[in-house]
């Protein structure tokens, strides 16, 4: 019933620069089935950007892609150009943090997402008009008529993000990725942002990839969840197990990290100590153990493989460690 | 921290600039030559006006001491050529200096002072720029004796002062929005504080860019002045000089224009080099 | 006697709309606010609602338009530049960007040692950098950093160089403009309880503009909150958090996603509707009525005020700016 629309397999994100080779993802696996909705969760330079980036063919010349990326039968790596074309945008499609800089300044809002029809389904002008009206208002914009022929400075931060939507969703693609859509929103438009892709996720029988650093966008929407440190995986899981009592320790860490608003608002905040590795200067075996109050000999010295469980953790000593 | 501690902006951009090698080894021609416009002199033991009834016109590499030839009153080219570099480059130097302070200064003041005070500063600079430079040279130079040559220099850099001014205030003004700007005055710091302590060092990347650039300029500007006979007069020699004279010989001892005219061509290119070495090293990629 | 005090404050732009003239916009609209000694106030609302340019207001480096503001008892909205200056000593800030903060081309030492160069000249070069090299380790960051540059150092590194330039004289009260909010998750809790700490040791009083609701909660005894440049509520933390009474106060923490996935799905269903007018055509009367779910005609036509509200349940103050206020 539930068919893989997405496989990634140990894709791996290397760059070339003058200071040497900088791995940015390492051994990144993922099965995305139709109607679900993973939740990629990670800080600044864990690689979970990059890891989509990268299935997109979006990544710049220094960057050296490994491992396999599959839609359906369709490798997106390695296929060449013109293949990549003609999957991107019309069976996975992708959105991004700013919406300011995604969408074309020049051209008016009903042209763009007129343009990927003109493009994958070869409609004309006046049909693919016809559905960019429809795909706005099936995003939720008001008054959808007349923000066709508006350009994007015109729409406020949450309406360029629904437009983003409807760009991506134009031709009715399969999978659809977002990258931090709501980071850069004010928390009531994060809200309509997320219930609406949420709904979208239900009503298209979609695969949603969320990458965000908030675990509370994830317990919403998500129905699994991939925690990435230091350009691999290391937790994943149900989001009912993953947030309430995951295994690893940079996961635990993270949680207990976090203030909430419903939480004893005395009680101190037990902040991980150091910072997020950058890919450059990764430490050795688990990325994770100079920051981890349970590491030991064999953290430093060993990478970790992912035991099984109630969730999926790559560490030594899970659910040990305070 | 790290282990390229203390690297800073300028450790930084060092490094950046190493990796250019067309900018280093056009900084090595450049000083190369001018250690042999300062020096080569010496070697010869001919004076740069002194004529040589017995060899004139003659081309180089005859069995003389005239080792670059010499032209049609019998003066040693190479004494010459080099003299010519030496002025070429004290001229392009002196008037960049001077356009720099000028420049720096105005445009720094005009863009952190924003409103009525910029306005008032630009639109003069505006003025300025729609004069005929030319005649503005030929005025001062008929002014002060023909020739004086620091008169030359400082003619050029007041003119040359303009662009800098407009390129400083520019950085100037996108500088006065960061944050630590803000910061700083919100630390009580005084405008000439700030302006001395936090935009004049986050201009000078742009402002060194621009004045590598602009030696060059200033030195073709003296050329072009010396062409039309306003540069340096008789007997002193500047690169433009001699290849106006050069010129005027060229189809009978075409080594009276070519010697000077490649000087002149290398070190012009040299320095264009240099100038886009820095532009690369000293922009801030990601801030 | 209050450390600041804030009496109506208005701070108009005047934004010329092409050949139709000016119009004015309306960033902070009448706020009133009292500030004790150590004391920590929190500032939430979202974009458009004036936190920034009231934490700007407050420090002199924007203009206020009308109403007074009071520091240590003295009027100082109209103050020149020059006798502002000396008052500085006690109000600084912290910024939202954590580098951009930072003069790139200055040294960390020379970063911190700029306040004590300004405001205690009588330092001679040792008594000042013993006093910076004190502040880092405080901050904790090591000795050696004082010849480093910033872009040698993480975000949250920045941050705390930049917590330890604005304390460095022992002001008596810090502004902080989102300044968690640039900085990783698990960076941010280290700053939070660092200001906590420095709050603590020093009793400096804290001016927290934020729209992370959940930060401001540990960090702040007071909040208030702001809609496009008018203030809806104020009340203490725990009474605002658990007992919110304005309609926008509870739309905003019924937005706050909850890292809870039996909770979070059922809540991210009951958002709220509508877009943030825009500040230059702000609706008449409440501006909240436009997506207000208990807007009533009245809300149209006045203005609602800030008023003293006593909860009866609880017997904390506070003030609510709301026609219906009593019947939530």
């Amino acid at each position: 019933m539930n068919r893989t629309l997405l496989s990634i397999r140990e894709l791996s994100v290397r760059y070339s620069t003058p200071d040497g080779i900088v791995p940015a993802v390492n051994d990144f696996s993922l099965d995305l089935q139709a109607g679900e909705c993973v939740g990629i969760v990670g800080e600044s330079g864990a690689g979970k950007s990059q890891s989509f980036l990268a299935v997109m063919g979006l990544l710049p010349g220094n960057a050296t892609v490994g491992g396999t990326a599959t839609l359906g039968s369709e490798s997106l790596l390695g296929c060449g150009i013109d293949a990549l074309n003609r999957l991107r945008g019309a069976r996975i499609a992708m959105i991004f943090q700013d919406p300011m800089t995604s969408l074309t300044p020049h051209m008016r809002v009903g042209e763009q997402i007129a343009e990927s029809l003109v493009l994958h389904k070869g409609l004309s002008q006046t049909d693919a008009m016809a559905r960019a009206l429809d795909l706005l208002q099936q995003v939720q914009v008001t008054d959808a008529r007349r923000r066709l022929h508006q350009y994007p400075h015109e729409l406020s931060g949450g309406m360029r993000q629904r437009v983003m939507i409807a760009v991506a969703l134009a031709c009715d693609p399969e999978v659809l990725i977002a990258d931090e859509p709501t980071t850069a929103l004010d928390v009531t438009v994060q809200a309509q942002i997320l219930s609406l892709l949420a709904e979208l996720k239900r009503e298209r029988r979609m695969g949603l990839v969320l990458v965000t650093h908030d675990l509370g966008v994830v317990a919403g929407v998500a129905d699994r969840v991939l925690v990435m440190y230091g350009g691999r995986v290391v937790e994943s899981g149900a989001v009912g197990e993953m947030l309430v009592s995951p295994r690893h320790p940079y996961t635990r860490a993270l949680l207990r990290s976090m203030p909430r608003i419903d939480d004893d608002r005395t009680a101190p905040l037990t902040a991980i100590p150091g910072q997020p590795p950058s890919p450059a200067k990764l430490p050795s075996g688990c990325a994770f153990h100079p920051r981890c109050a349970g590491a030991d000999a064999a953290c430093r010295d060993q990478l970790p493989a992912m035991l099984e469980g109630r969730t999926r953790a790559a560490c030594h000593h899970p659910e040990g460690a305070s | 921290m790290t282990d390229n501690a203390h690297r800073g902006f300028w450790g930084d951009a060092w490094r950046r600039l190493a990796r250019n090698r067309a900018a280093i080894i056009a900084a090595i021609v450049i000083l190369l030559v001018t250690l042999v416009a300062f020096a080569g002199p010496a070697f010869s033991p001919h004076a740069f006006d002194a004529i040589d009834w017995d060899n004139m016109a003659v081309a180089p590499g005859g069995p003389n001491d005239h080792w670059l030839g010499t032209d049609r009153l019998g003066r040693d080219l190479y004494v010459r050529t080099l003299q010519g570099v030496q002025i070429s480059l004290q001229i392009g130097l002196l008037a960049t200096l001077v356009s720099l302070c000028i420049g720096v200064a105005w445009g720094a003041t005009a863009g952190y002072l924003g409103g009525k005070i910029d306005e008032v500063m630009m639109r003069i600079v505006d003025v300025l720029y729609s004069l005929p430079y030319i005649f503005i040279v030929i005025i001062l130079s008929t002014l002060f004796d023909r020739g004086n040559v620091y008169v030359l220099f400082l003619a050029i850099g007041a003119v040359g002062w303009l662009t800098m001014a407009r390129i400083v205030r520019g950085q100037t003004m996108s500088l006065r929005r960061r944050e630590f700007i803000e910061a700083a005055v919100a630390g009580g710091v005084s405008t000439p504080a700030i302006l001395l302590r936090h935009i004049v060092p986050n201009v000078v990347g742009p402002v060194i860019i621009y004045a590598t650039l602009t030696i060059p300029q200033m030195i073709l500007f003296e050329s072009f002045l010396s062409f039309l006979g306003l540069g340096v007069q008789e007997p002193q020699a500047s690169l433009g000089s001699l290849i106006n004279e050069g010129a005027q010989e060229m189809e009978s001892a075409a080594w009276l224009l070519l010697v000077p005219a490649s000087f002149l061509v290398t070190l012009l290119t040299c320095f264009n080099f240099l100038g886009d070495g820095l532009r690369d090293a000293l922009d801030p990629r990601d801030r | 006697m209050n450390l600041l005090e804030l009496q109506n404050l208005k701070v108009w732009f005047d934004v010329r709309e092409g050949w139709r003239g000016r119009r004015a916009l309306r960033a902070v609209d009448g706020v009133d606010l009292v500030l004790r000694e150590g004391e920590a106030l929190g500032i939430v609302g979202e974009s458009g609602c004036g936190k920034s340019t009231l934490a700007r207001a407050v420090l002199r480096l924007v203009p206020a338009t009308t109403g007074r503001i009071l520091w240590l008892g003295r009027a100082i909205e109209a103050t020149s530049v020059a006798e502002m200056r000396p008052l500085r000593r006690g109000l600084q800030i912290v910024f939202q960007d954590p580098l951009a903060s930072l003069d790139p081309r200055m040294t960390v030492g020379e970063i911190v040692a700029e306040p004590l160069r300004v405001h205690a000249p009588e330092l001679d070069r040792a008594a000042r950098r013993a006093a910076v090299v004190d502040m880092l380790a405080r901050v904790g960051l090591p000795a050696e950093s004082v010849n480093r540059y910033p872009h040698e150092f993480s975000g949250g590194q920045c941050q705390r160089i930049g917590i330890a330039r604005a304390m460095v004289l022992r002001p008596k009260l810090l502004v902080c403009d989102e300044p968690v909010s640039a900085l990783d998750v698990s960076i941010q809790a280290q700053i939070v309880n660092l200001l906590l700490e420095l709050k603590r040791e020093f009793g400096t009083s804290i001016l927290f503009v934020s729209h992370n609701l959940a930060v401001v909660r540990r960090l702040c005894e007071r909040v208030l909150v702001l809609y496009l440049g008018k203030p809806m509520e104020l009340a203490e933390t725990d009474d605002l958090y658990a007992r919110p009474r304005h309609p926008y106060t509870r739309a905003l923490l019924d937005a706050v996603p909850l890292p809870d996935p039996a909770l979070q799905p059922a809540r991210l269903n009951a958002t709220l509707g509508g877009e943030l007018p825009s500040p230059l055509a702000p609706p008449s009367g409440c501006v909240f009525r436009t997506r207000c779910p208990r807007a009533i005609d009245a809300c149209a036509s006045t203005v609602p005020e800030m008023r003293e509200f006593a909860d009866q349940s609880s017997g904390q103050a506070r003030s609510i700016a709301c026609l219906r206020a009593e019947e939530f």
